[in-house]
């Protein structure tokens, strides 16, 4: 049987035997999505990389107390939720330790439109980045790792309508913050219009 | 929240891409730390496994030292209850420290340590009870003589540290009585220490000997 066809259970069973083969099959199948769901966590690529590293060395430490009944990627996204949140308490005890600026990916479009794109993006990490840890998870599993809110309930430990709560919750928040940024671009725009005609006077 | 706002929040949402390459030396790194980390663990657990042996055996030589002192208590209570027996000079010197120790008991009770420490068998035991029953009356009489001597003596003493006027004849006459009475007392000691000997197997003598003459 190949690779691709054996569950994330059946691996996590045979990394209990201390296959390490297994680990290294669970490795090729997560790393990308746990990276960008890491990635948008933190906002900060090496972070980011080290965390998933650590990840994936708590799976294996933590082999034995899986349990296979339960969904692998819940339970590796909870391991990865609960680093994230670590690294922040960790970030808030030492605030000399400065994060680096985010790189953004470069697609086809023309150099305004991608400047244009890349502003927008900036500013809507930021403002996730500004979530507390419950609502930044739920919300970077729901949008971006397309996990269900059954799903969602397991990896944050809490209920259905807990899910539903923290998404209309972060949602709300992420609006109100865009609404003021709005404001604050209409303001600047309004001012630059009347300077030009103070200048004619 | 309208859905015009929700339509326009997700869709800045889902503008914000990411995309990061992969990591080729992740696998070698989270194997690297994995072997490392359990090493030390491995390590540690060595380490906490000598701790636990090291305490253990601490414990264990503690309480070793422990019931040897224990042992060793019992050992000298007994053969000094055995001297309260046949050696009235030590019974009057051991009961004015401590009158405790002059507790009467039966003489089988008082005995039967040495059915354990010389291994006799019941007909030596019983031949020994009889023994020491026959010098009983004889050790009890001197002990008393003793003991009035000794108080005569105090008497002295307790008067010289008040007026220092004794009759030095008298306290003469008392120290003299006290060496005699003494004198007698181990001729009975060693009389009946013979006599105990010849119940006994070398073995057992030997035990015996060195139980009495320390």
């Amino acid at each position: 049987m190949s690779e691709l066809h054996i569950s994330d259970a059946a691996l996590m069973g045979q990394l209990k035997q201390d296959d390490t083969r297994a680990l290294a099959s669970l490795i090729d199948r997560w790393e990308g999505r746990l990276l960008h769901f890491i990635y948008r966590y933190v906002q900060n690529e090496s972070i980011a990389r080290d965390l998933v590293q650590e990840t994936f060395v708590r799976v294996y430490q933590a082999r034995n107390r899986f349990d296979v009944k339960r969904n692998f990627s819940t339970w590796m996204f909870g391991i990865a939720a609960n680093l994230c949140r670590n690294h922040y308490r960790w970030l808030s005890r030492h605030a000399e330790a400065e994060l680096e600026s985010a790189p953004e990916p470069v697609d086809n479009k023309t150099p305004v439109e991608q400047i244009d794109t890349q502003e927008k993006s900036s500013r809507i990490a930021d403002h996730v980045r500004a979530l507390p840890h419950a609502l930044r998870v739920a919300l970077l599993l729901y949008y971006y790792e397309d996990l269900s809110y059954e799903e969602i309930a397991a990896v944050v430990g809490c209920s259905i309508r807990g899910v539903e709560s923290r998404l209309y919750r972060a949602r709300k928040t992420l609006a109100a913050r865009m609404d003021c940024e709005q404001e604050a671009a209409g303001s600047d725009l309004s001012k630059a219009r009347q300077t030009p005609s103070k200048l004619m006077i | 929240m309208k859905d015009k706002n929700r339509d326009q929040l997700e869709s800045r949402l889902h503008a914000w891409k990411v995309e990061l390459e992969r990591d080729p030396m992740l696998k070698a790194h989270v194997m690297n730390r994995i072997a490392t980390e359990e090493k030390l663990v491995s390590s540690h657990v060595w380490r906490l496994r000598w701790v636990g042996i090291f305490a253990a055996a601490a414990v264990i030589t503690l309480t070793a030292f422990f019931i040897s002192q224990q042992l060793e208590r019992t050992r000298l209570l007994q053969e000094g209850g055995y001297a309260l027996l046949i050696d009235p000079v030590s019974r009057a010197k051991m009961v004015s420290e401590n009158p405790v120790l002059d507790s009467e008991g039966s003489l089988v009770d008082r005995l039967s340590f040495m059915q354990r420490r010389l291994h006799l068998s019941q007909e030596q035991f019983l031949e020994l009870v009889e023994l020491h029953q026959g010098y009983n009356d004889r050790f009890n009489l001197i002990y008393e003589e003793l003991v009035s001597l000794e108080d005569q003596y105090s008497s002295f003493e307790e008067l010289r540290m008040e007026n220092e006027a004794i009759d030095f004849m008298a306290l003469y006459d008392v120290l003299s009585k006290r060496q005699e009475c003494e004198g007698r007392a181990k001729r009975l000691s060693e009389d009946l220490i013979s006599h105990v000997v010849t119940i006994l197997k070398p073995d057992q003598r030997k035990v015996y000997l060195s139980m009495v003459r320390g």
